[in-house]
């Protein structure tokens, strides 16, 4: 019955998906195939190009500085994997909840910091940071917490810490959308039964939500190592990936690859190798996920 | 209601129905029997902020517009750093404009890839204006020899101490310090007082290296040193008078000569922070006068002064010398054809002649080339101060104008680091060289 | 009152607290930028929390002067509309087979798409450039439309895909059944109850394109078809020493961001509730 209405016929199946795939292949798939292209090639961006097969490869492996920026993309997904997620999951279980008043309000007012752009959250919180005019200070002395003041963005190992505040920051908000839309399509009746057997709302959080989450969350998790991999403009306003190169991520090491250093084929393997780096953390996370989703 | 919501839609569609059949536009207009030019700069139309050479610029290309209605002008003005990405991309795709504005370490690149041609034509065609440039100018645009591939509007000191003589007197300093030991003397007494030192905004990573070490480094090694290295001819990053050069920068970092915020506030900050009467000095290029004279308030304004750094103990360096050079200059596309040419000879001749020159200098600029008669009293009295230091000095290389770009990367890179004590001078020093080797 | 409830009581305040901070650490910083756009310079450097004694708005002046934000705004708006409407369009459709259909390339095509998320725009600057100019269609509008529609496609089909697979069958069943066409059920039963996942696609859509600067830089030449984000940075950079303009220049991208969001907010959750309500 099922198999005859929704039998897959060339003509309609063309018509659904052919706009979108026509538009993807050419604006999306075939600048990749141009960069993985030059990424054979000794390139620095005219005429000048002689073939260089898979030696960009073989130096991106080898090259310690491109690590080092993968390693800050880690701490900025863990971090976020804990700090948007997590918190993003809360805030959306207390507005379903009957504790919280104002929930109109503090869902408008949460979800509000993801509509600006990362360029005006970097310059915003370049500003919260600033040593003689920035926010955080002027309130940790207003609250005689003087001690807690630090040198947010200039101490090389606590930089990337201080540059993911704001990530996490701006994008809570998306999360507890997320989160929201998924506990808004779990049947009410549930809940329901769940209550009158007595589960306290931290049980049914446990057991129930959860579980019958588990779709939202790996979308979450995909969404957040996607965007955290990919990461640029924050951190670039905010330290430009300085002191040194302590703050920086593989976007911006990829850029700085082509506009600092005319190294156009290099850059380009760089950007492969995000792609590959990126495709294989979600294939892990979705294993990951499924293993405990079987439990 | 429902009308309303209606004819706004309505309306809302035909305006964007005109603005996407608007798009053909650019393509649509061909020469009309007129030379088309297009031109790429970064002298911001309506800055708040315009400086001497942007003050320039203006008036001087629209009296070129309006005296040669035969040529039609497509220009892109955009800010500095977006122009550079611009400027790098639009090279990869070959597409540059007929003129644009070149560095000189893009020139290499540029050559290499076929996308510029030599200026000289341009200039011998008029013997008085080429040869009304200051000596130097050219020194960063010429390569095989005599070949020249910018032509410079600007010829100034990357590096000059700004300071305030009011806070040098209330810590006991009455002069500015002649020595290395002198101005360390210095630094602790301003400390003391409660000064910071120096404001350093090093956030874009090239203010330490291009208004401070380029000038330090010269003091200990010596330009010959420079030179060398340049040319490949046997100096290395790892020789210890360079060495020590970074060491003195750590040192001044160490004793607390900066902002603690050095790395993550930029060098229009560094300025805020001596105009606000925070700091007692800061180091930036000659550009900065002009801003200065526009920006810093008069109490501020008529303490400041110019000086440069002291000699240093064994250096190799002329200790009257300060990192200078043209930084920019007019390039033109290597596909450029002739008629074009001289169109844009002669424009460039008007931004960069001796009456282009006399007001940049009115606007305390400093023009690469020799200005026609001007008014002296018009010049701020800083301004006076730079001619008159600059009248006793000789300019040394800038290091970001005339190292390749990798090398230079991994230099202000490290720096950011080498001031935060998180590398040592001398790993530094190597890790610089293992880059400068690679090639 | 029971001790149950008292316990209760404590539990909401502390809830209620929590939570409230939270919202205030949301929009503090952004009020803030806002009230200290209205000061000067000097009020800001003396206090930097207090509220302007007398609102300036020359800051905004300024800015409207010398960034000619009019322009840019325009294209903006012309730009992110209809690559919105295109990208919920051609993602709807697309994830619509691709939720319902079985076929061979049902998963490779969902997969390649979702791929697509994981592209980082700044390092394929250079290809999308020498692409448009193979096309000749630099300094064009339509390009930047069609390139946010290619890059927000990924996310839309995400979120479509699988919301519709979340949506029961038995309503199109019926309506097939009823003799209406593909398009027809499309329309009338499927994207009404898809409303949720529509609001979302649509503000994260209109964002990226609102936002969106290293395309806009490279592709764009004539100043008319200039947008925001490029306006932003060609006057932001020279007020970086002035935090008071600053912070003007970046209430003009916020704001109309802040008017579209908060009178679109009502639709958002009406359209999730519906969604949730309708199942």
């Amino acid at each position: 019955m099922q198999n005859s209405l929704f039998k897959p016929r060339f003509g309609p199946l063309a018509l659904l998906i052919g706009p979108a795939l026509v538009l993807f292949i050419v604006f999306v798939i075939v600048p990749i195939i141009l960069a993985l292209w030059f990424s054979f090639f000794n390139w620095s961006g005219g005429k000048s190009m002689s073939f260089a097969g898979l030696a960009n490869y073989a130096n991106l492996i080898v090259d310690a500085q491109f690590w080092a920026t993968f390693g800050n993309n880690i701490f900025l997904i863990a971090f976020c994997l804990v700090g948007q997620i997590g918190i993003g999951f809360l805030l959306a279980m207390l507005i379903c909840g009957r504790a919280l008043k104002l929930k109109e309000f503090h869902r408008a007012v949460i979800f509000f910091p993801v509509v600006i752009s990362a360029v005006v959250i970097g310059f915003m919180w370049s500003m919260i940071y600033n040593k003689d005019f920035g926010l955080l200070n002027y309130l940790l002395r207003g609250l005689g917490l003087e001690g807690w003041i630090r040198p947010y963005l200039d101490e090389p190992k606590t930089v990337m810490l201080y540059a993911s505040i704001p990530v996490v920051w701006q994008y809570i908000g998306l999360y507890m959308v997320l989160f929201l839309t998924g506990i808004q399509s779990i049947d009410p009746a549930i809940f329901e039964v769940a209550e009158i057997d007595g589960a306290s709302s931290l049980q049914r959080a446990r057991h129930i939500t959860l579980p019958l989450l588990m779709d939202t969350l790996k979308v979450a998790v995909m969404l957040c190592i996607a965007g955290n991999m990919k990461i640029f403009d924050h951190i670039f306003i905010m330290t430009g990936g300085g002191p040194g190169k302590s703050s920086m991520v593989m976007a911006m090491y990829a850029y700085n690859q082509t506009f600092e250093m005319f190294k156009l084929g290099y850059s380009s393997a760089i950007s492969i190798g995000i792609m590959i780096l990126s495709l294989g953390m979600i294939l892990a996370s979705r294993g990951l996920l499924r293993a405990r989703g079987d439990q | 209601m429902a009308r309303t919501r209606a004819r706004i839609l309505l309306g809302a569609a035909m305006v964007a129905a005109a603005m996407l059949t608007s798009i053909g536009f650019s393509y649509a207009q061909t020469a009309n029997g007129k030379i088309k030019i297009s031109f790429i700069h970064f002298f911001k139309q309506d800055d708040p902020n315009a400086d001497a050479n942007n003050k320039t610029f203006y008036p001087t290309f629209a009296k070129f517009r309006s005296d040669n209605p035969n040529v039609e002008f497509d220009v892109e003005d955009m800010v500095h750093d977006t122009y550079e990405t611009k400027m790098k991309t639009l090279a990869a795709g070959n597409e540059l404009p007929d003129l644009f504005l070149i560095k000189g370490s893009w020139i290499d690149n540029f050559i290499d890839n076929g996308l510029v041609k030599p200026v000289n034509p341009l200039l011998d065609s008029n013997a008085a204006w080429r040869d009304n440039f200051n000596a130097g100018a050219f020194d960063e645009f010429k390569r095989n020899g005599n070949d020249i591939y910018g032509i410079p509007f600007q010829l100034f000191t990357t590096h000059l101490v700004y300071y305030n003589s009011a806070v040098f007197q209330k810590a006991g300093i009455k002069t500015f310090p002649k020595t290395w030991k002198e101005f360390e003397a210095a630094i602790k007494a301003l400390k003391a007082k409660g000064y910071t030192p120096i404001s350093l905004g090093n956030k874009g990573k090239w203010v330490a290296e291009s208004c401070i070490l380029s000038t330090l480094g010269d003091r200990y090694t010596g330009s010959p040193w420079f030179y060398s290295l340049r040319d490949r001819k046997g100096a290395k990053f790892t020789d210890p008078d360079f060495v020590k050069s970074l060491d003195a920068l750590q040192k001044l970092a160490k004793m607390g000569a900066f902002n603690s915020d050095l790395n993550s506030i930029d060098d229009n900050q560094q300025k805020t922070l001596y105009i606000n009467g925070k700091s007692a000095m800061f180091m930036d290029g000659a550009w900065s006068i002009s801003t200065m004279v526009s920006i810093a308030p008069a109490d501020i304004m008529k303490n400041t002064h110019l000086a440069i750094l002291p000699a240093v103990d064994g250096g190799k360096g002329d200790p009257m010398a300060a990192s200078g050079g043209s930084g920019w200059g007019y390039a033109i596309n290597a596909n450029l054809s002739p008629e074009k040419q001289k169109v844009i000879g002669q424009l460039v001749a008007a931004l960069t002649g001796p009456d282009a020159a006399r007001v940049t200098i009115e606007n305390n600029g400093q023009p690469a080339g020799k200005a026609a008669a001007y008014d002296k009293s018009k010049l701020a009295p800083l301004s006076n101060e730079y001619f008159d230091l600059v009248g006793k000095i000789k300019f040394t290389p800038i290091y970001d104008i005339q190292l390749n770009a990798p090398v230079i990367e991994v230099m202000n890179a490290g720096l950011q680091e080498l001031l935060i004590g998180t590398v040592t001078p001398r790993d530094l020093a190597a890790r610089i060289e293992a880059e400068y080797e690679k090639k | 009152m029971t001790r149950h409830g008292i316990g209760r009581g404590v539990q909401g305040f502390l809830i209620n607290a929590s939570v409230l901070f939270f919202s205030i650490l949301c929009l503090f910083p952004i009020i803030w930028m806002g009230y200290s756009s209205l000061k000067t310079k000097q009020e800001f450097a003396r206090d930097i929390i207090s509220l302007p004694t007398s609102p300036q708005f020359g800051n905004y002046v300024d800015a409207f002067r010398v960034g000619e934000m009019q322009i840019y705004f325009l294209n903006s708006v012309l730009v992110a509309s209809v690559s919105v409407i295109a990208v919920v369009i051609a993602a709807f459709l697309a994830s619509y087979a691709l939720a319902r259909y079985r076929f061979r390339l049902n998963a490779p095509l969902f997969v390649l798409f979702i791929s697509g998320l994981l592209v980082p725009v700044h390092g394929l600057l250079i290809p999308v450039f020498i692409l448009f100019k193979r096309l000749s269609m630099l300094n064009n509008r339509i390009s930047l439309i069609l390139l946010y529609v290619a890059y927000g496609l990924p996310l839309a089909i995400f979120l479509f895909e699988s919301f519709i697979k979340s949506i029961p069958r038995e309503m199109e069943e019926a309506s097939y059944i009823d003799g209406a066409g593909l398009f027809l059920t499309l329309r009338r039963i499927i994207f009404p109850m898809a409303s949720p996942a529509m609001a979302t696609v649509t503000i994260l859509s209109f964002l990226s394109a609102w936002n969106e600067f290293p395309f806009a830089l490279v592709l764009l030449k004539s100043k008319a078809l200039k947008t925001l984000p490029i306006g932003l940075t060609n006057f932001s950079g020279q007020f970086v020493t002035d935090y008071t303009k600053l912070m003007a220049a970046l209430m003009i991208t916020i704001v109309p961001m802040m008017i579209v969001y908060f009178l679109s907010y009502k639709t958002i959750m009406r359209g999730m509730l519906a969604g949730a309500v309708k199942q």
